[in-house]
């Protein structure tokens, strides 16, 4: 059975700005689901559609086996949510709030208790949780936040960008807990993120979206092999020295595809160590200068910039912050 | 069912904030006793030698109190407000809670806040009880038939919060409102479920105000010490 189905859903702002511009989504129960694009791709306005939080211009969309906007109410019960916008009540201690959040979606005083227990545990505020939210940092707040969408031990979770502000400890804490959920319960996440990392590592399938359409889809192994070639990047020192590489480097055999972003191009090449040689002899005989060079399996970043024409943000794809408020 | 427990629940929320932000209750407090002394100094004289108003502090407490009210229920807007700015109100939508219990929450607090003004040592004045208004739906040609569209039994619960009686139900009709366009008082009104209601209450209004008269002394006028 789907977990999530849509058809065709379409989201205009105003008539010229189609946020989403019609997609088709068929998610199997138990899986993760990545949806990767940048900022703008369209990625919150659909996870907004699908929570019952927005209505959409047109099309259709069923969770849990539920019409998304003919019953939103038995929607609700079944998904939890974490938004990208982490919204806490700052007057409340941490287990305050879980504590409500559950009652409100109906878990009894007694299971709720034990739930919020053990759900601190893996966000790692047991200390903490007896103290105002105001006093929260950026990254604990964000961990309560999670706990929140998955108190009422839903279905269906919805985590938009999950792990942006987190500390690599809890961030490895959240993938394990996500996993653990999705293996032992069957839990289904659909998350939205720009970490490439994160969708390679967690998610079984992937959709990269671009100005409001998906625009590839698969697992993630799929996607790179689609590439079916070595990926050699070549940086130069500008954008027209990189225009002026393409030509030359199309020449050379094996060449299945060419990207050029800002100074960087990318070479798809089969048996790309071998081919590095001839690379670097026909920018020479180009009379291009080269300024680095990097010879590499075929990335998620390489599968992004394939299907969109560019890279994913470059501070998303170098690494997760490697320090953040904890 | 769900829409009482789950207003019990944002009721208590809500009536938290208030303990741990008690600047906010003071200014509700503070304002209209500011604005009432001002106004006794200036104008109580003149009150009482141009128009023979003996006691015009007794005349203004009500004013204050009720500005008093008003205060509450314009923070419990600015709360609101706070929720959606947050985003905590999202959070709420997302749950499975009746939509009503997050207003009604707020609201309840509200009425709660304002009784417990009237009943601080220094004001004291008894609460006689609860009238619920819009306690439920009746269609003109259905005179028998009750929709509990905003739930039911919220005006008993808030009588038993505040340790008064539900003193009435008013139901939302739609002869009230025309007879308040046509300045025709819904007492007076020949629909008998209307009046029925309205008597009711200050039927029990005036059983409330024996029991007062009964149990409790003398109305004190507000004494205000200075200096």
């Amino acid at each position: 059975m789907s977990a999530i189905v849509a058809h065709q859903l379409v989201k205009h702002f105003a008539p010229d700005i189609k946020a989403v511009d019609g997609i088709d989504l068929d998610i199997p129960e138990g899986q993760i689901f990545g949806f990767l694009g940048q900022n703008g791709s369209g990625k919150t306005t659909t996870m907004r559609m699908l929570t019952t939080l927005l209505k959409p211009t047109s099309g259709s969309a069923r969770v849990a086996g539920i019409d998304v906007f003919a019953d939103p109410g038995a929607v609700r019960r079944k998904i939890g949510v974490a938004l990208q916008e982490v919204g806490l009540d700052d007057l409340q201690t941490g287990r305050e709030l879980l504590t409500l959040q559950a009652r409100l979606f109906g878990v009894s005083t007694f299971d709720a208790r034990s739930r919020i227990k053990e759900l601190l545990e893996v966000v790692s505020l047991s200390d903490a949780a007896d103290r105002a939210i105001k006093g929260y940092s950026g990254g604990m707040r964000r961990r309560l936040d999670l706990a929140c969408a998955l108190v009422h031990r839903p279905s269906v979770v919805f985590m938009d960008e999950p792990t942006t502000g987190l500390d690599p400890i809890t961030r490895d804490a959240v993938w394990q807990y996500v996993n653990e959920l999705n293996k032992d319960a069957g839990v289904t996440f659909f998350l939205t993120t720009q970490y490439l990392e994160e969708a390679d590592r967690l998610c079984h399938d992937i959709a990269i979206m671009d100005r409001g359409r998906v625009v590839s889809r698969g697992s993630p192994d799929q996607l790179k092999a689609e590439i079916g070639a070595d990926a050699i990047g070549l940086t130069f020192a500008d954008n027209a020295t990189a225009v002026g590489a393409e030509e030359p480097l199309r020449q050379l055999q094996g060449v299945a595809d060419v990207h050029i972003s800002e100074s960087e191009l990318v070479l798809y090449i089969t048996n790309g160590s071998a081919a590095v040689a001839d690379v670097v002899r026909a920018l020479d005989d180009a009379g291009l200068s080269l300024k680095e060079l990097r010879l590499t399996q075929p990335t998620l970043d390489d599968v992004f910039l394939r299907a969109t024409g560019h890279h994913l943000a470059a501070e998303k794809k170098a690494s997760i912050p490697a320090k953040a408020a904890s | 069912m769900r829409l009482l427990t789950d207003t019990a629940m944002l009721t208590r929320r809500a009536l938290r904030e208030t303990m741990r932000q008690p600047a906010n209750e003071l200014a509700n407090i503070f304002i209209p006793l500011f604005f009432f002394v001002v106004t006794v100094g200036a104008v109580g004289e003149v009150a009482k030698t141009a128009f023979g108003v003996s006691d015009y502090k007794g005349f203004q407490l009500p004013v204050a109190i009720l500005q008093g009210a008003a205060g509450v229920a314009g923070g419990s807007g600015l709360a609101m407000t706070t929720d959606i700015q947050s985003g905590y109100f999202e959070k709420l939508l997302l749950t499975s809670t009746p939509r009503f219990a997050i207003v009604f929450g707020r609201m309840f607090a509200d009425a709660i806040k304002a009784m417990n003004m009237f009943l601080l040592p220094q004001i004291n004045v008894p609460i006689l009880g609860v009238v619920e208004n819009m306690a439920w739906f009746t269609p003109a040609e259905l005179p028998h038939n009750k929709y509990f569209i905003f739930g039911q039994g919220g005006g008993k619960k808030l009588a038993l919060e505040s340790r008064s009686v539900l003193l009435g139900q008013i139901p939302i009709v739609q002869s009230i409102r025309e007879g308040g366009g046509d300045e025709k008082p819904a007492m007076l009104q020949t629909d008998r479920i209307v009046s029925e209601a309205f008597l009711n209450v200050a039927k029990n209004t005036l059983r409330q105000v024996a029991v007062r008269n009964e149990t409790l002394g003398p109305t004190q006028v507000v004494q205000m010490v200075t200096g």
